[in-house]
């Protein structure tokens, strides 16, 4: 990713789909689900973030790649989503 | 001020966004008051303008008190009674039970200097956590586990109004209540999700990710659909007996981070299609966490459901909402051995189970309830 840490735009859009969680203090390896309570709501919110500001479509069949901050990065940069995005 | 639900006895205005003298429209929010469950938008039934505030920002009134009036030619008062909700057949008792073991504002409070910092920084009311340390003294520890329990999150991002230990106070009334008043009968069904599951994936592998579909969705789809075919479990009780009801608004039971639950309306839910129950739902859940509802969606649901999610249990046995007459539950999906053309195959299964008030339905009418979400089901591209 370039520009800002790809992490804390993760963390923003996840802000912004649980305005109830206090972002910052979420680990990059903590489960989304298990660990930060994220429902199936929440999670199909982000991915929809993640689609709209980082230009990666993540099919539903993958989402057991993108289950931490960390793996999402990690998926997202080996989609080649991070560079077209606007630093 | 309008009753939002059977549990509630009192609210408090804690915002007024028109002013006297301003015109109103029918559906305009016109206040937020704060209640046990959090804080609601209060909207208006009529178009007129507002004439008079009765009740200032800060002032605590009980259910039925006039909030302010509405010239619409007569002059009517606001939000008296609630919106077209059923009340509680039975007055809520009339001694809230006490908070036990809580030391009250008055008292002293056992707190190191350090746990009172944090509980500042943190937001935290040192009245709610109880203290591990010599005689209850509340320790920087206990300050940090309350913070953990209440789910990360933190006064300032949290729901606003919000309450924890008052909103565990309003589902003890409520759920006792119910537990004192209404003879529930229980009945579950295993459903087989193959099909419904293999539709799902399908239709999601061709959608956008903004218009990929949730399976809670079929499940309160199903439901309504299954609900309109045994209408008998479907609205209130009330004045000791069974009123029934043609809409079918479901509460949707909804896990707030912070603890504690609420259930407000999608409404019409069998009269609307699968996108459009979506984005109701979506609506909703954000609305909820941020405590957008507005009051009428707390006392408009004629059922609830209650789905566990992908990491829930197996199954959940409900408590009925009164005056409700009943609740359906679903636990997670997961492969279970079923029994297929005479062989035992793995399939996944979602066991249903509906919990209902033995006063207005017998035991059969949950059957058939339970087969008809099942047969459902099995033409999800009916749903």
């Amino acid at each position: 990713m370039n520009g800002p840490d790809p992490i804390d735009r993760l963390r923003k859009i996840l802000e912004s789909v649980a305005p109830d969680l206090d972002v910052s203090t979420i680990g990059v390896d903590e489960d989304l689900r298990n660990d930060i309570g994220l429902d199936s709501m929440d999670f199909l919110n982000l991915m929809i973030g993640i689609s709209k500001q980082l230009g990666v479509a993540i099919p539903e069949a993958d989402y057991g790649k993108v289950t931490t901050l960390a793996k999402c990065v990690r998926y997202i940069e080996e989609q080649g989503g991070i560079k077209r995005a606007p630093a | 001020m309008p009753s939002l639900g059977a549990d509630m006895e009192k609210g408090t205005v804690v915002e007024w966004l028109k002013k006297p003298g301003e015109k109103i429209a029918r559906g305009d929010v016109v206040a937020v008051v704060e209640t046990q469950k959090g804080a609601f938008e209060v909207e208006i039934f009529e178009d007129g303008v507002l004439s008079e505030i009765l009740v200032p920002v800060g002032t605590e009134v009980p259910v039925g008190a006039v909030l302010a009036r509405i010239e619409s030619g007569e002059a009517k008062p606001l939000a008296t009674p609630a919106p077209p909700a059923p009340r509680p057949a039975v007055a809520p008792s009339p001694t809230p039970p006490p908070r036990p073991s809580l030391p009250s504002a008055g008292e002293r409070l056992r707190l190191s200097p350090a746990a009172a910092r944090r509980a500042a920084e943190l937001d935290v009311d040192p009245h709610s956590v109880t203290g591990s340390g010599q005689g209850g003294a509340i320790t920087l520890a206990d300050i940090e586990a309350a913070v953990a329990r209440a789910g990360r999150t933190t006064g300032e991002k949290g729901r606003r109004g919000f309450d924890p230990s008052a909103m565990r106070q309003a589902i003890a009334s409520a759920m006792a209540r119910s537990k004192r008043e209404i003879p529930h009968y229980y009945l579950g069904l295993p459903i087989d999700m193959s099909r419904a599951l293999q539709w799902l994936a399908a239709e999601n592998a061709r959608r956008d990710v903004e218009n990929r579909l949730l399976a809670g969705v079929l499940l309160l789809k199903a439901t309504a659909l299954a609900l309109k075919d045994v209408p008998e479990l479907n609205g209130f009780w009330v004045e000791g007996g069974p009123r029934l009801s043609t809409g079918i608004h479901v509460g949707w039971a909804i896990s707030l981070r912070g603890g504690g639950l609420m259930a407000p309306a999608i409404h019409d839910v069998d009269g609307k299609s699968i996108d459009q129950l979506m984005a109701a739902l979506r609506d909703l859940v954000v609305r909820a966490r941020t405590a957008r509802l507005r009051g009428s969606e707390m006392t408009d649901p004629t059922v609830t459901v209650t789905s566990l999610g992908e990491r829930g249990a197996e199954r959940v046995y409900g408590v009925i909402y009164p005056p409700q007459l009943a609740i359906v539950g679903f636990g997670a999906v997961r492969p279970a051995p079923a029994v297929v053309d005479g062989a035992v195959a793995a399939r996944p299964t979602v066991y249903a189970t509906v919990s209902g008030d033995h006063r207005a339905s017998d035991g059969v009418s949950g059957s058939r309830l339970l087969a008809a979400i099942d047969s459902h089901l099995q033409a999800p591209e009916a749903l």
